[in-house]
């Protein structure tokens, strides 16, 4: 199973994720600043690499976890990815996508437009890391939700293959 | 090689351009509103077809000719598919070309109004009309790549 986080930009929400994920950052406490800054990928993506696949590495179940920024066009991205999978030869059904912005947070839109679009890093950069901050339980939920289905998933696809 | 007309909806101007690619429409004449509408991808997908490539057929020379539509956010689209063709394929064998261009202002709104406004009837006649106007930019635009592919 692919399992890709993705956000508007692919830089803050879903890098922090991938880390929550991976057991990079702590599940139950908010991270502080650095340990935030020092997350692989974050705060790092620019408009050209939207509707690229990072990998962030393999969790402990053998999943491939991918960060992945698609701008406003979830819809579009998702299918675009799953049909050229297809067409390549590839099994399109790999791949699950993790929606990583269910809330609208300020200080993540205003602090990673500066940051990223804008090119601001030293104003951006700690409003955006703030944010992130406030918005690590929701993302915490997310991760661990995401688990639970890939699990499911796995379980039922390996009993139909049995 | 597989080529692939791209415009916004994938419901005019690339079908068109597909179309003539596959001699399923004259390159010599403009063709006549009937002829362009009875084509059956003609004013069909919507919305909810864009980032869906379509198979259209085989050319003369073997290639795969597809069409596809992606939205208004055609950068962000060929991005998506270009790293994700770098990891799978050899991605010099998939072509993209832009069929948007070539077309005017009575296409597009044809579009918009058989699209978003729900009113085929009148729309799709005028994305036809519009299509008629401009036949020989599409047919200039398939010249060019079938002379890039050969």
């Amino acid at each position: 199973m692919k399992e890709v986080y993705h956000c508007y930009g692919g830089a803050h929400a879903s890098p922090t994720a991938a880390a929550i994920h991976l057991g990079i950052l702590p599940v139950n406490r908010r991270p502080t600043f650095a340990e935030l800054l020092q997350v692989p990928r974050f705060d790092s993506i620019r408009g050209w690499e939207h509707g690229k696949l990072f990998l962030a590495g393999v969790d402990n179940d053998g999943n491939e976890v991918y960060t992945m920024g698609r701008r406003n066009s979830t819809k579009l991205v998702t299918k675009l990815i799953r049909d050229f999978t297809r067409l390549c030869g590839g099994n399109p059904e790999d791949y699950y996508f993790v929606n990583c912005v269910q809330l609208f947070n300020p200080f993540m839109v205003t602090g990673g437009y500066s940051s990223r679009a804008l090119g601001w890093v030293r104003l951006g950069r700690p409003i955006v890391t703030f944010g992130t901050m406030l918005s690590f339980p929701i993302l915490v939920q997310i991760v661990q939700r995401t688990v639970k289905e890939v699990q499911t998933i796995n379980t039922v696809n390996t009993a139909n293959k049995e | 090689m597989k080529l692939f007309y791209y415009c916004y909806g994938r419901a005019h101007s690339s079908v068109i351009a597909g179309s003539i690619h596959l001699n399923r429409l004259p390159s010599d004449r403009i063709p006549s509103i009937k002829e362009i509408l009875a084509i059956a991808e003609f004013d069909r997908s919507d919305s909810e077809d864009f980032g869906k490539p379509n198979f259209l057929g085989v050319d003369e020379l073997g290639n795969d000719v597809f069409i596809i539509g992606f939205g208004g956010e055609a950068v962000l689209g060929l991005q998506t598919v270009c790293f994700l063709l770098e990891r799978l394929v050899d991605p010099n064998e998939w072509k993209f070309y832009n069929s948007l261009n070539s077309i005017g202002w009575l296409t597009k709104m044809g579009g918009f109004i058989s699209k978003k406004l729900k009113i085929p009837y009148i729309g799709r006649y005028l994305a036809a009309l519009g299509i008629q106007q401009s036949y020989y930019n599409l047919v200039e635009l398939v010249n060019a790549v079938k002379e890039k592919e050969r």
